[in-house]
């Protein structure tokens, strides 16, 4: 395969949006019903707060917006990453001014959006050029660890809104949209609150701010109210929608090379097949089709059965690891991702035993839990929600019985899991059937105690580090000090410990690990962050430069919100 | 009592009370640490006696732990200043002009007159810490961490004003510079979070302090050619300032004054032959 093959089948199967090309965007994206409603929130005034899980377009819609406001020349759009955050995280264990710092990295981060947007409609002034150049200095600085020099100009976030509002003017645009990509910082408290009081700070007429956040483990800061302060947008497809599969199929036949989608073409039953198991992620769906066209290997002439069954259960394993990977980001979340290890085959279990007998056209997905539901299950479906392994799906009422709250199990899980019940020959056609054509009301019921046990509350208990000089139990989640003998508790970075991780946390198989542990010098996620040009990970058997891209992003996500 | 005088009987009356003053006091120790090393095992003694549950119990207790945590903070400040003009000389003229009671130098003697010159100086904003460090040591403090631990530990003087001064209730000025803007009348209420922030608070302006003014304090040693980087010469004079600054509790950097001298000898070197 030549190089440039290589680079359009990579940039083919990059599944991240905000790495691919305005041209590329627009040829490979695929319309959807619910993208002018939600495209028309981005571009148009007021706070928006785009919600969904990872792999659920986020990105992409932020992108989409970006670009058609840069061609309709009404409103000034930046677009914004701060999927580096974490790399800030470690300074919060070691600076008292951690959080200013933070807050100038998040305020130059959004001026070197906007200047690059600016860019784009011609050669910056001096003036901008200046700051363009400090505020990206700055940025490098501090994801290099390094210490801001002493002599920064602070900018505080109405400094920041006056200057957007100005050079906005200068180029006769009346509105600046901020695209804030990657921005829940879901896994540092400080950095959350000091993100959404800027947020918060540069609403205006002329500022209109868009975060993409993920659902269930954004915790906003105390003045800031969702719905008051922002509207929330759901951005996640849902695979019970009309026209849902034909939307897949037209991501194949507009994004892959002919010489590929007309291979997969031949078998409507399997992309079906994939696109419910990818839940209305198409992120996941990419990752199967890619992997059952073997795209890092020889090349396939059919699509096989067997291959699509590996591909759906590779992608169950990547949502379960995903949640799993939570205490290692959330560390005192420990005991919770275990319990919730546990309700995820709970919910599978029960899914099961529901359907068992029932016809094909009589499956159901979903679990309704006894509402309300205790602080600790809310919070275990909140990272389970965070992960895509279920979706919440909402309040029922069933009179005397009472309200429940609806979950939706992730499909990839319930195929993998044989939640639908279909027996020892499980066709592709009874599949999508039972997912196609179910009842939308058929839900199997239950309790958090009937799932998990009566004990489970206990079970969910904090995952404090003991003092490490008398080894007493941390007293409580607020306590800085051991109340046995004083000594002050000090958290190990997230961040460092993350960079540390064996490489066998990734989303990726054992064999793979195995292999590249063993024809590679890489071990650890640091490992394949350094190996920035991918020699190391090309030189593994069966690596090309789609999974050499793929497993870089999913060292990149590992280690980012 | 007089029916006459009835309407005086406002409150009870007091009894006869014999106080005896020298029971409540013994003879201090003169403990052989560093000023951070006091402040942080006395901080712990404090810390210990605020449980959640007995906060939660007893609301004054979170008040008076406030109490001792800033008590001891200043404390630490006065006792590195006055540790400062001892064993520097440049730190000794910036404080040359500074008038102390005749009675103080008697009560401190001659070894620690330098005591008495913090002895009625007050450590309890933000302003105060800079200035009197500047006034006493010539060094100006101005690092962006020690500007924001100093910011912080000023809000939390404003609490233990409202609690020595006013049995808790913050008056319009405390309120006003701890910036908040509610118009009802406000009581320091603290809880254990509370008490557990505001100790990791105070901790983190005593490290970051500690930490900036040993480093101006030898730097400057560096420009005015104080120290010949030869330990035996030096040995004398960086002793006693390592050892007034050194935490033993923390145990991080070398551990003692030789290894920090070797330490920072090449850079030393370096400076002479520049």
């Amino acid at each position: 395969m030549s190089n440039s093959d290589d680079n359009l089948l990579a940039s083919v199967f990059e599944e991240r949006a905000e790495y691919l090309s305005a041209t590329e965007l627009a040829e490979w994206t695929v319309e959807l019903p619910q993208d002018s409603r939600i495209l028309a929130k981005l571009k148009g005034p007021g706070a928006k707060l785009l919600s969904g899980p990872r792999g659920s377009g986020k990105s992409s819609y932020l992108r989409r917006a970006y670009f058609e406001m840069l061609d309709e020349n009404k409103t000034l759009p930046a677009y914004v990453n701060f999927s580096r955050s974490l790399a800030l995280e470690p300074i919060f264990h070691t600076r008292t001014d951690a959080a200013a710092i933070f807050r100038q990295w998040v305020i130059a981060k959004i001026l070197v959006g906007l200047t690059i947007a600016i860019e784009e409609y011609g050669e910056l002034s001096t003036e901008l050029k200046r700051v363009h150049d400090v505020a990206l200095e700055l940025i490098h600085a501090l994801e290099r660890g390094d210490s801001p020099p002493d002599d920064q100009k602070k900018w505080a976030p109405s400094q920041l809104l006056a200057f957007i509002t100005s050079t906005a003017d200068d180029y006769g645009f009346r509105r600046t949209n901020l695209l804030l990509d990657d921005a829940a910082h879901a896994f540092s408290a400080e950095q959350q609150r000091e993100f959404f009081e800027v947020f918060r700070e540069l609403r205006s007429r002329s500022v209109a701010c868009k975060a993409a956040v993920y659902p269930g483990i954004t915790s906003y800061s105390p003045n800031f109210h969702v719905g008051h302060e922002a509207e929330l947008v759901d951005v996640w497809l849902d695979p019970d929608s009309d026209h849902y599969c034909e939307l897949m199929h037209h991501i194949v036949s507009q994004r892959l090379p002919s010489d590929l989608s007309s291979v997969l073409l031949q078998s409507p039953i399997l992309i079906d097949y994939l696109a419910y198991a990818a839940s209305g992620l198409p992120r996941s769906f990419l990752v199967m089709v890619s992997s059952v066209l073997h795209v890092d290997s020889t090349a396939v002439s059919t699509v096989k059965r067997k291959d699509a069954d590996a591909a759906v259960s590779a992608n169950s394993q990547s949502v379960v690891q995903l949640f799993t990977s939570l205490s290692k980001k959330l560390p005192r979340y420990g005991h919770f991702v275990v319990v919730g290890q546990e309700l995820i085959g709970r919910m599978a279990e029960l899914l099961r035993t529901f359907n068992q007998n029932r016809s094909v056209r009589k499956k159901a997905v979903v679990v309704a839990i006894s509402s309300p539901l205790d602080q600790e299950l809310e919070r275990i479906l909140g990272l389970l929600e965070y992960a895509g392994i279920v979706r919440d799906l909402g309040t029922v009422s069933r009179g005397v019985k009472g309200v429940f709250q609806r979950y939706r199990l992730h499909y990839s899980v319930v195929v993998d899991d044989n939640c639908l019940n279909l027996g020892q020959s499980r066709s592709l056609e009874k599949m999508v059937e039972a997912l196609s054509s179910r009842d939308a009301h058929a839900f199997a019921r239950s309790r958090g105690t009937t799932l998990l046990g009566e004990d489970y509350r206990s079970r969910c208990v904090l995952d404090l580090a003991p003092c490490p000089s008398c080894g007493a139990a941390r007293v409580s989640d607020d306590a800085r000090f051991c109340m046995k003998c004083g000594t002050e508790l000090l958290d190990t970075s997230v961040y460092e410990q993350l960079l540390r991780t064996d490489i066998s946390e990734l989303p990726l198989t054992q064999k793979r690990v195995q292999s590249i542990k063993k024809e590679s010098s890489i071990q650890s996620v640091q490992d394949i962050l350094v190996d920035e040009e991918s020699t190391q990970i090309r030189g593994v058997a069966k690596i090309g430069p789609v999974w050499a891209a793929r497993i870089r992003t999913l060292a990149e996500e590992y280690v980012s919100v | 009592m007089s029916d006459s005088l009835r309407w005086r009987e406002v409150c009870g009356q007091s009894r006869s009370i014999t106080f005896d003053v020298t029971n409540c006091c013994v003879t201090a120790a003169t403990v052989p640490r560093s000023p951070i090393d006091d402040y942080l095992l006395n901080g712990r003694d404090i810390l210990l006696l605020g449980t959640e549950e007995d906060l939660r119990d007893h609301p004054a207790l979170g008040r008076l732990i406030l109490l001792g945590v800033v008590s001891g903070a200043e404390a630490y400040f006065k006792q590195i200043i006055s540790r400062c003009v001892k064993h520097c000389s440049t730190c000794r003229n910036s404080a040359a002009k500074h008038v102390i009671p005749f009675a103080a130098v008697e009560y401190y003697g001659g070894d620690d007159v330098a005591t008495a010159l913090v002895e009625s100086i007050s450590f309890a904003t933000a302003g105060e810490i800079v200035n009197k460090t500047k006034k006493f040591t010539g060094i100006d403090m101005k690092g962006a961490e020690l500007t924001e631990a100093v910011r912080i530990f000023d809000r939390i003087c404003q609490l233990r004003h409202a609690a020595v001064h006013a049995n808790g209730v913050l008056s319009a000025a405390n309120a006003r510079e701890i910036g908040d803007g509610r118009a009802k009348r406000l009581r320091v209420r603290i809880d254990f979070a509370s008490v557990q922030t505001i100790a990791a608070a105070c901790n983190n302006l005593i490290r970051e302090y500690n930490r900036e003014l040993f480093f101006h304090l030898v730097t400057r040693w560096f420009k005015e050619k104080r120290l010949s980087g030869d330990w035996q010469q030096d040995r004398s004079q960086f002793t006693p300032i390592f050892t007034a600054f050194y935490s033993v509790v923390d145990e991080v950097g070398p551990n003692n004054a030789y290894n920090s001298y070797r330490a920072l000898r090449p850079t030393l070197l370096r400076f002479i032959a520049s």
